[in-house]
């Protein structure tokens, strides 16, 4: 079973996220910042991140360089919101193997993900 | 009040204070203790002896309206109802003391009569919700609201 | 699963979550917010200001993205609308001003009344569009930005490539893409092909070029076209390429060979640099990772285990005393020495547990900078509001104890504490006034006080009120020192609706905030500077759970005084009473102070008499005076535990609660101001009667 490890500030979103992903038999990781998604990567090794790009203490684009910097194979997959194209540009070139914009679709999540894992 | 009415069977505990037999809704009463080793409080309202120490809770001691005080400042002196008694959002637990418990009945409450024509003040406490006839003498029942004292406003 | 008003779908945990988040967020926005609205154009200026506002635009964006989630619309808007207007604000194109803070701060208010709707589980109620439309006049349109890479023709690109350092064996492949315009963020997508061909290729080149892509659209129709040297596997990179998200249709072509060009530029060397960077943010932050969230209840739960335990340590001490008693001296010492120790780690698992109900005070005052912004408002009066101490730790059951008290103090210093403009410049003083509420730590005791820079108290007009409300008559107010006229304020009926303006409220008087206060053991205390303000100060106990204490006895029952009220002990024989009037004298420190037995304070009970004319003084301090109090015997100082004392006796004066001695009695914890105040109440009654 694939582990995916969902990083977001807003625990109704991970809830979201988590409800969705282990319907589909995925163990879902949670964290609510970057430096926790760092941490935990690190502990855990998970198959795939979804991380949101806005988080306070560590956001997205630093731990997505962390994640890139101890893991280059790192999955990275970015969630964004609109607005935030040149963040996800750069999360793009700084690694980032996707990025989903919210609102959340779930099929959308779904297919991105398994894509990613097949 | 007539027997037609439908009738309001309660399960009852029934217990003497100063001779007269007492009934209270078996619900409403969470134990019996020994009581005794009471904390006087003074500034109190009159009716609270005390206050004693329920398994880490400290709950009041009361005695009925009208009854005679007793002392219950030594060890397990006498016999309380710890009785719920609801208020505002929570229940409030007091000991209510008692001189005997006689036992456990049932009763129907829709054969309550009034106690105006009693004359007796402590038979008129506020506790007292009403009065069943028995053979054996009147049976006064007892509602836990009533236990509660009114509070004293502060330097009033 | 329930269905709502909105149609949205939630469990109920999802929805508690969902109202929750909400509320954190917008407690947070409002406290920017209003820091921007008080700075008054200054604000942005520093770099703690620049973290705030990144902290509001974070809110409104999680709001949005929240919202957004379950189809929630008129959140989504209303926070998209926020979300564009901070971005602006944060970005620097949008000044901080304070229509700015305005418009926001109405904002949250209706999100206040969508995230209530949303908890009962109602319709949300309509969003003003008017709103949403002045919030997007305020905010600067995004431009647009196209990318504007040059568009190159394919012979350039070959050119380039065949203009690279390495010798290129084997075929060169031009990959031609369409990107979807439908995708999300097209250029995003066109990225990721350039990407994954890189990856693919041992060389590359791309219209456009990886660098020129730096917005969110994509011109030239949605075309991208790259040459590739040096591939190991055509398939799979077709593949790869069409599996992006949003890649309508893939062409490869095999071409002739040609001659490569450097290609792209050295990102990792920033990549680097910003790696340092970003380790060291996280070498400072690293505390915030290691908190966790516990269940209130839970907290509660534990602190009561403690407390038995503690109440369970007491009685075993006061046991191995006994066991000396029956001759077993040895076993008394050893088990002694184990339960000493025991002992010890007891108070430290009590400390710790203490300290993980602390919080900082600015949970509840964030409140008040939005309250007194609306009675700022509302009134006439001009006044700045000031907070201090913020940061002082407090138990949290006080915290939400204090709350309607600080209210109701606030709201009194606005409307009776601070005059108006004109009155004020015509004495002379600054016509905008000052209201500070501040706290901090003073020995044990957390001290929160409202102090205004008004015309103080007039204690004649208190007076007078109070002989009108029936409360005082001539003779006693004869007698009434400044002090106990202030005291008036407090007495149940001395305020009534009638003169209660709007901003104070309905009915409720200083009585409910004293009430308040004493019922978590704090006292209130009212200074008053006539002319130049007055000062409302609570003192609240650092702990609510267990005090150090003296343990007393008074007419054969045990008593308990906090050692935070006792000044000294004294031996009743050793000190030379003077019986001038009907209250012995007692001399202290160069002073005379009253001595008073307990059965003064309650006159109509003979059982809290003390037995006679031997045994000890306790000298107690109030406020700022000093009297002394008559026992039968000193037994020892304790950590006693605090319990409550509920209704029907919880409001008796001079005695805040109890604790449960070794031996399982109760005994009852003595409050000397409450004490010494009922004491003079009682006198004026005397009097007036």
């Amino acid at each position: 079973m694939s582990k995916i490890l969902v990083v977001d500030d807003a625990e109704f979103m991970r809830m979201r996220y988590k409800k969705l992903l282990s319907g589909e038999g995925y163990e879902v990781l949670e964290a609510g910042n970057g430096q926790e998604a760092v941490q935990i990567y690190e502990k855990e090794g998970p198959d795939l991140v979804l991380m949101d790009i806005t988080m306070p203490v560590m956001d997205g684009m630093e731990a997505l360089k962390e994640l890139i910097s101890r893991d280059a194979d790192a999955r990275v997959i970015m969630s964004s919101a609109l607005g935030q194209e040149r963040v996800v540009l750069s999360a793009i070139k700084g690694g980032a193997k996707d990025f989903l914009v919210k609102p959340f679709k779930p099929d959308n999540v779904l297919a991105t993900v398994k894509k990613h894992l097949a | 009040m007539n027997g037609t009415e439908h009738a309001q069977m309660h399960s009852m505990v029934t217990f003497l204070i100063d001779e007269q037999e007492y009934g209270m809704r078996t619900e409403a009463i969470r134990s019996i203790i020994p009581v005794g080793n009471v904390t006087y409080v003074p500034g109190a309202p009159a009716s609270v002896a005390g206050v004693i120490n329920l398994r880490g809770d400290i709950i009041p001691v009361v005695e009925l309206e009208g009854t005679r005080a007793r002392d219950l400042s030594d060890e397990n002196e006498g016999l309380a109802l710890v009785v719920e008694v609801p208020d505002e959002a929570e229940h409030i637990a007091v000991a209510l003391v008692v001189d005997e418990v006689t036992h456990v009945d049932r009763a129907d409450f829709a054969k309550l009569e009034d106690t105006d024509e009693l004359m007796v003040a402590r038979d008129r406490a506020a506790a007292v919700i009403g009065v069943l006839s028995r053979e054996e003498g009147p049976l006064l029942i007892l509602e836990p609201t009533g236990l509660l004292p009114e509070e004293e406003e502060v330097g009033a | 699963m329930d269905w709502d008003a909105e149609g949205i779908d939630l469990s109920a945990e999802e929805r508690m979550t969902l109202v929750t988040e909400a509320e954190e967020e917008l407690d947070r926005a409002e406290d920017v917010l209003l820091q921007i609205e008080a700075a008054a154009g200054n604000f942005g200026r520093r770099d703690e200001d620049q973290e705030r506002l990144d902290t509001l635009f974070r809110s409104m964006h999680t709001l949005k993205g929240n919202a957004a989630s379950i189809g929630w619309e008129g959140m989504t808007g209303l926070a998209h609308a926020a979300e564009d207007l901070m971005q602006g604000v944060r970005d620097g194109e949008v000044p901080p001003a304070e229509a700015v803070a305005d418009v926001l701060l109405r904002s949250v208010d209706v999100m206040r009344g969508l995230t209530a709707a949303m908890a009962a589980g109602k319709a949300s109620p309509a969003v003003p569009p008017a709103l949403v439309e002045e919030m997007q006049a305020l905010s600067v349109p995004t431009a647009e930005e196209y990318y504007a890479g040059d568009s190159r023709s394919s012979t350039d690109l070959l050119r380039q490539l065949e203009a690279g350092e390495e010798d290129l064996d084997g075929p060169i492949f031009e990959v031609k893409v369409m990107i979807s315009a439908d995708t999300d963020i097209p250029a995003v997508r066109a990225l990721q092909v350039i990407l994954a061909c890189e990856e693919e290729a041992a060389q590359m080149v791309s219209d456009p070029a990886k660098d020129d892509i730096d917005g969110g659209i994509l011109d030239d129709g949605g075309r991208v076209t790259c040459y590739l040297a040096g591939i190991d596997d055509p398939a799979m990179l077709q593949t790869r390429v069409g599996d992006i998200e949003g890649v309508e249709a893939v062409e490869i072509n095999r071409q002739e060979k040609g001659l490569p060009d450097h290609l792209s530029e050295e990102e990792e060397d920033t990549a680097e640099e910003d790696n340092g960077e970003a380790s060291d943010a996280s070498l400072v932050r690293s505390a915030d990772a290691r908190q966790i969230r516990v269940d209130v209840a839970l907290m509660d739960r534990l602190m009561n285990q403690v407390v038995e335990m503690v109440i369970n340590r007491n009685r075993l001490s006061s046991l191995i005393d006994t066991l000396g008693d029956h001759g077993l001296a040895d076993l008394s010492e050893e088990m002694g020495a184990t339960v000493e120790q025991m002992a010890g780690i007891t108070t430290s698992l009590q400390e710790d547990i203490m300290q993980t109900r602390l919080v900082p005070l600015d949970n509840l005052f964030r409140r008040f900078p939005r309250m007194m912004r609306n009675l700022r408002k509302s009134s006439s009066k001009e006044f700045e509001f000031t907070i201090d101490g913020g940061d002082t730790e407090i138990d949290r059951s006080l915290l939400d104890a204090i709350g309607d008290p600080l209210i109701h103090i606030l709201r009194n210093a606005v409307d009776h504490g601070v005059e108006d403009p004109a009155v004020r410049e015509a004495n002379g003083k600054d016509p905008v006034a000052h209201i500070r509420l501040s706290a901090f730590r003073q020995e044990n005791y957390i001290m929160v006080e409202v102090a205004d820079d008004g015309g103080g108290l007039d204690t004649d007009a208190i007076a007078a009120q109070a002989k009108e409300r029936g409360l005082i008559d001539v003779d006693s107010e004869r007698r009434m020192s400044e002090e106990d006229v202030l005291d008036l304020l407090f007495t149940n009926g001395f305020s009534t609706s009638e003169e209660v303006t709007e901003i104070s409220g309905r009915g409720v008087g200083l009585d409910v905030v004293r009430r308040d206060v004493e019922e978590v053991n704090g006292t209130v205390l009212v200074e008053n500077h006539p002319g130049r303000g007055s000062a409302f100060r609570l003192s609240l106990p650092l702990t609510v759970t267990t005090v150090r204490s003296l343990l007393v006895d008074i007419g054969s029952q045990v008593y308990v005084i906090p050692l935070g009220s006792i000044r000294e002990t004294i031996r009743l024989e050793a000190v030379d009473l003077h019986h001038t009037g009907d209250t012995p004298m007692l001399p202290f420190r160069g002073d005379y102070i009253p001595l008073f037995r307990l059965e003064d304070f309650f006159p109509e009970c003979d059982r809290a008499a003390s037995g006679g004319d031997e045994g000890y003084i306790v000298v107690l301090s109030m406020d700022r005076r000093d009297y002394g109090l008559l026992v039968d015997g000193l037994l020892g100082e304790e950590e006693s535990v605090i319990k409550p004392l509920r209704r029907p006796i919880g409001n008796i004066p001079g005695i805040s609660s109890a604790t449960i001695r070794p031996d399982g009695r109760v005994a009852l914890i003595l409050d000397a101001n409450g004490l010494f105040k009922e004491m003079r109440r009682t006198a004026r009654r005397a009097v007036n009667e």
